[in-house]
């Protein structure tokens, strides 16, 4: 037990240090944030008066140590840009971002497993040929290239999708969860749940083309090992159905290291937006971070940047307890 | 001709970049409109599909595409180089202090890897790119800042397992001096792994300051750089689809390439099959 203690001590040292350096990088931006806060040509007055209210006229560890205090009671301070509550801006954006990824990563795991399973299975097959070209040019496109010659494909020349955006409808009367589709849904209006789904389909189909071979290459080489294990030949002398040997017998020892890969190309996904955001002007934690990196929006920037290191460590945490789970005798050489 | 098929790709792949290199160099020359470079506009050339004159057409001020993509192979290239050798520079050191000091030290600078991991892929060159200032020169710092660790961990894990090899004890037991030991046993035999993943991420290199370039963190206009040509094409892409797909294509074999001789050596390394 002592190794979790640890871990999740040492996971939140990290998340503190990286608010830390953002905060500092930050302040080292050229250009004053008060600008951005009083916009043009404030008197001087003004300025001083702000910079007080604002905490800018202390000393920077002062400065850092005031934000570590309010972050730590949920105070993440206003957008300079907005003079909204930051929660509130990373919330809404955030969850534009959630749902964008997650679609991305069903449509990684949806079309990665089988392929990845039949270029196991028949290593000389056009299947294994297609696993080890995508597996090998995946990681090798820019994604927002990659968005581009979709949008010229399936807007420009079929005109079958709209072009970016995440939505032209009003969004659903009640918001559950600030998931568009799920809040359309809910609301049972099944028209927005239709237009967000348009708007959606070709961000998430361009970010998981980019991540589609990893997750492949890691079911075709776990899977390869198993299908070579005793209880599978043995499982094939007793006649067990072949579809079953394959989803049930072997998939499921092959699981952990496509877990492992699938949460860190999650995590790689979310804080790869940034790119595929700009293409498809998804309003999401990718456009607000560099909109506020622009701006000079300090707080915003930390916020972002604080939220991103939350949710990395939050993904590796659970990876570590669901190898736990799924497979006890791993404790031993952990602790 | 080949012993076998990873080095035939690691031998292709590595043509290629070399081909690229020198079609880069010579560019000025090859080209018939080397003026295309500099910061020109043909009204009369605006937007031409490919053609035999134009290969790739040209762009919305008229400029031959092909000629760019050859130009903006210069900076891709000298990008991919210049954020794996600065990352290096970083990484390498701080791998041996960390690999052969221990204790507190070690502690030290793995845990300030473990911040630096810690950041999403782009955010933190995003953010340092933007407080040196948004250049091409400060794209590539900002990218090798946030990518050493890699080689940090990479170099410290191997230092930790050569160090206990018993030819280190026995030239350690011969006298061998620390530095000795260091930079002719211990630092030769544990850089391996370290370039094999050097050379594998110069494609990311490219892609992550093509990308860097492409949000307006990179490289600025009048540069001509991969990234950069492809934002540029976003006012006319749907309508004149060349002016987006060639710079890209270009990018995308590019990298495509490094990986492909990143992954030729890893497997010629293992194998110890040279020829």
């Amino acid at each position: 037990m002592s190794y979790f203690v640890r871990r999740i001590f040492f996971s939140f040292f990290v998340i503190v240090a990286v608010a830390v350096l953002t905060f500092v990088i930050m302040r080292l931006l050229p250009g004053d944030p008060l600008t951005t806060w009083l916009g043009d040509r404030p008197t001087q007055e003004q300025i001083d008066k702000a910079r007080r209210e604002l905490g800018l006229d202390q000393p920077l560890y002062v400065q850092g140590w005031k934000y570590i205090g309010n972050v730590a009671r949920g105070d993440f301070g206003r957008s300079l840009r907005t003079r909204r509550p930051v929660w509130d801006e990373l919330k809404e954006k955030f969850a534009a971002t959630f749902e964008l990824t997650s679609l991305a990563m069903f449509f990684c795991l949806l079309f990665g497993i089988p392929v990845g399973i039949a270029a196991a299975r028949h290593p000389d097959s056009p299947w294994a040929r297609l696993e080890k070209f995508l597996s090998l040019s995946g990681v090798a496109i820019p994604v927002f290239w990659l968005g581009m010659l979709l949008q010229i494909l399936l807007a420009g020349k079929l005109n079958w999708l709209p072009l970016q955006g995440r939505g032209v409808l009003p969004p659903p009367e009640h918001s559950y969860t600030g998931l568009l589709l799920l809040d359309a849904l809910l609301n049972l209006e099944y028209d927005t749940f239709a237009d967000a789904l348009q708007h959606i389909f070709m961000p998430a189909l361009a970010l998981s083309l980019a991540s589609f071979g990893i997750i492949t290459r890691s079911v075709r080489s776990a899977m390869g090992q198993v299908l070579h294990k005793e209880y599978i030949r043995t499982a094939r002398a007793f006649g067990v159905p072949q579809k079953r040997i394959l989803f049930v017998h072997a998939l499921k020892n092959a699981l952990i290291p496509v877990i492992t890969v699938s949460g860190l190309v999650y995590g790689y996904l979310l804080g790869g937006t940034f790119l595929i955001e700009r293409v498809f002007d998804w309003p999401g934690l990718g456009q607000l971070a560099v909109m506020s990196i622009l701006t000079n929006d300090m707080p915003v920037v930390s916020g972002v940047a604080l939220l991103y290191a939350f949710v990395y460590t939050l993904i590796n945490l659970a990876l570590d307890l669901f190898y736990l789970w799924i497979d006890p005798r791993i404790t031993k050489n952990a602790v | 001709m080949f012993r076998n098929r990873y080095t035939k790709t690691f031998y292709l792949s590595s043509g290629y970049l070399l081909l690229l290199a020198l079609l880069a160099l010579l560019a000025g020359g090859l080209t018939p409109y080397p003026q295309d470079a500099g910061n020109v506009m043909h009204f009369t050339e605006r937007l031409l599909p490919p053609s035999l004159s134009h290969p790739f057409g040209t762009d919305s001020l008229g400029r031959d595409i092909l000629t760019l993509v050859l130009f903006g192979a210069r900076l891709s290239l000298m990008a991919a180089l210049g954020v794996v050798g600065l990352a290096l520079v970083i990484g390498i050191p701080l791998g041996l202090l960390a690999g052969l000091k221990g204790r507190w030290l070690d502690d030290l600078i793995m845990r300030v890897c473990d911040v630096f991991l810690a950041f999403p892929p782009l955010l933190l060159p995003v953010i340092l790119a933007a407080a040196l200032g948004p250049n091409l020169k400060n794209a590539i710092i900002a990218v090798a800042v946030s990518w050493f660790p890699w080689y940090t961990r990479i170099l410290r894990a191997q230092i930790l397992t050569v160090r206990h090899l018993p030819y280190i004890t026995a030239a350690r037991s011969a006298g061998a001096s620390d530095i000795w030991l260091m930079w002719r046993h211990i630092l030769p035999n544990s850089m391996a792994p370290v370039l094999v993943q050097a050379t594998l991420d110069m494609g990311y290199a490219i892609l992550a300051v093509a990308g860097l370039s492409f949000i307006g963190f990179g490289a600025r206009p009048p540069a001509i750089e991969w990234g950069l040509m492809i934002t540029a094409s976003r006012a006319t892409f749907l309508d004149f689809w060349w002016t987006a797909f060639f710079p890209g294509l270009a990018l995308f074999i590019t990298v495509f390439a490094f990986n492909l001789s990143g992954e030729g050596l890893k497997k010629i390394l293992a194998t110890g099959d040279e020829s």
